[in-house]
């Protein structure tokens, strides 16, 4: 077996990075792969919680470079998916403890036993980016649709394809319909246009990822949730499907809106 | 009050809204991307740009090795390359027959 390495970057912090890793890693193994999920953001670890995992945590990715354990001993399985593991990040130590060669060597370790393998970058462009981008063969850039993100992300852009990583390709996460369609927030086409990048998916801004993470759940799970519809959506794209990318839809109709206002519903959109 | 009923939408369908702040981030950004891209367009780019330019030029014209300047400018949104190039001679064969 021949497994895929993808690094999940941005540029910016706090756009979406970890939860993407999370919910393409349960995506892909609810597919029936084989999957392992990387916190490369070491001193920061976040993956874990998101996941729901940190309780289980032993040896981490540091440990496991070191050789203070097997690498089989640094993964984690996964509570829902068995075939969905984990290696945390370091907490106690800082990004330049690793270097790209040494994560290299172990993801194409991992890529002898597993079809994919998701790499979580830190935010900014320093030691951190440097070792997630090493081993990657693939990169999913995440921006939101606000200038700040955007133009971290046409930097971030750059300096992958400076590292051979060509073509990256675009996930916009965190979009409010409503306002992309009152003309108060940039939508897919602007934002395509201004980085020159093809686009994998959008998702929504939603209260439903925010409860499923509060419960260390991947959202994808969450059947009703629209920014688990556009996760699993975005994992079938990477995974070969081709699924026509929709835009989001505020939701309309009266009985949306009164769901929405008596707090039944409370997410503003409908697919994605 | 009719009208409204009508058309529920129209307060959320201001495709020409004219307080609409999209446009304003996308000028913001288009300015702010093109100067980041120039801030960091390598010098050896422009370097190795400028060696196949002057090989290219010296197969039609006669060109000195000096006083040649090649650069990537900015002027408002857009970059532009503007090199000088000064012409020492016209070989003969590239003279109007
Ligand atoms: N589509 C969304 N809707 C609502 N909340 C979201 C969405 N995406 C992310 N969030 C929330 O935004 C916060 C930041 O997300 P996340 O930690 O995934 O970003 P990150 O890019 O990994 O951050 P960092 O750069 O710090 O590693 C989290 O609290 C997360 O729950
Ligand atoms: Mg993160």
């Amino acid at each position: 077996m021949k497994g895929k390495t993808i690094v999940i970057t941005s540029g910016k912090g706090g756009v979406g990075k970890t939860t993407t890793t999370a919910n393409i890693g349960a995506g892909l193994a609810l597919r029936g792969h084989k999957v392992v999920v990387i916190d490369t953001d070491i001193g920061l670890r976040n993956l874990d919680v998101v996941m729901g995992l940190e309780n289980r945590i032993v040896y981490d990715l540091v440990d496991a470079i070191e050789g203070r354990c097997k690498l089989h001993q640094a993964m984690i399985r996964d509570k829902q998916l068995p075939e969905l593991f984990l290696i945390a990040a370091a907490q106690t130590r800082d990004k330049n403890c690793i270097n790209p060669e040494q994560l290299t060597d172990l993801c194409r370790r991992l890529e002898e036993e597993f079809d994919y393998i998701i790499v979580d970058c830190p935010a900014g462009i320093e030691q951190g980016f440097r070792n997630a981008i090493g081993p990657a063969q693939e990169a999913i850039v995440v921006t939101t649709p606000e200038v700040s993100a955007i133009r971290d992300a046409d930097r971030v852009i750059g300096l992958l394809e400076a590292s051979e990583l060509y073509r990256p390709k675009l996930i916009i996460n965190r979009v409010r319909p409503g306002m992309v369609k009152r003309g108060d927030m940039l939508d897919k086409d602007d934002i395509v246009e201004l980085l020159a990048v093809d686009i994998l998916g959008m998702v929504p801004a939603d209260d439903r990822l925010i409860t499923a993470t509060n419960q260390g759940i991947p959202v994808i799970h969450d059947k009703r949730a629209p920014s688990g519809m556009a996760f699993s959506r975005i994992t079938a794209r990477i995974d070969g499907e081709d699924i026509p990318l929709m835009d989001l839809e505020p939701k309309t109709g009266l009985m949306n809106k009164v769901r929405f206002l008596m707090g039944i519903d409370r997410s503003e959109y409908t697919h994605a | 009050m009719l009208s409204k009923l009508r058309r529920p939408r129209s307060r959320t369908d201001r495709r020409d809204n004219p307080d609409a702040t999209k446009s304003i981030a996308r000028d913001r950004l288009q300015s702010a991307i093109s100067r980041d891209r120039h801030d960091l367009l390598g010098p050896d780019v422009v370097e190795a740009l400028k060696r196949d330019m002057l090989a290219a030029i010296s197969r039609h014209l006669e060109i000195s090795e000096d006083f040649n300047e090649l650069e990537v400018r900015r002027l408002d949104q857009s970059l532009y390359l503007v090199a000088s190039i000064r012409i020492q001679g016209i070989p003969r064969l590239a003279r109007a027959r």
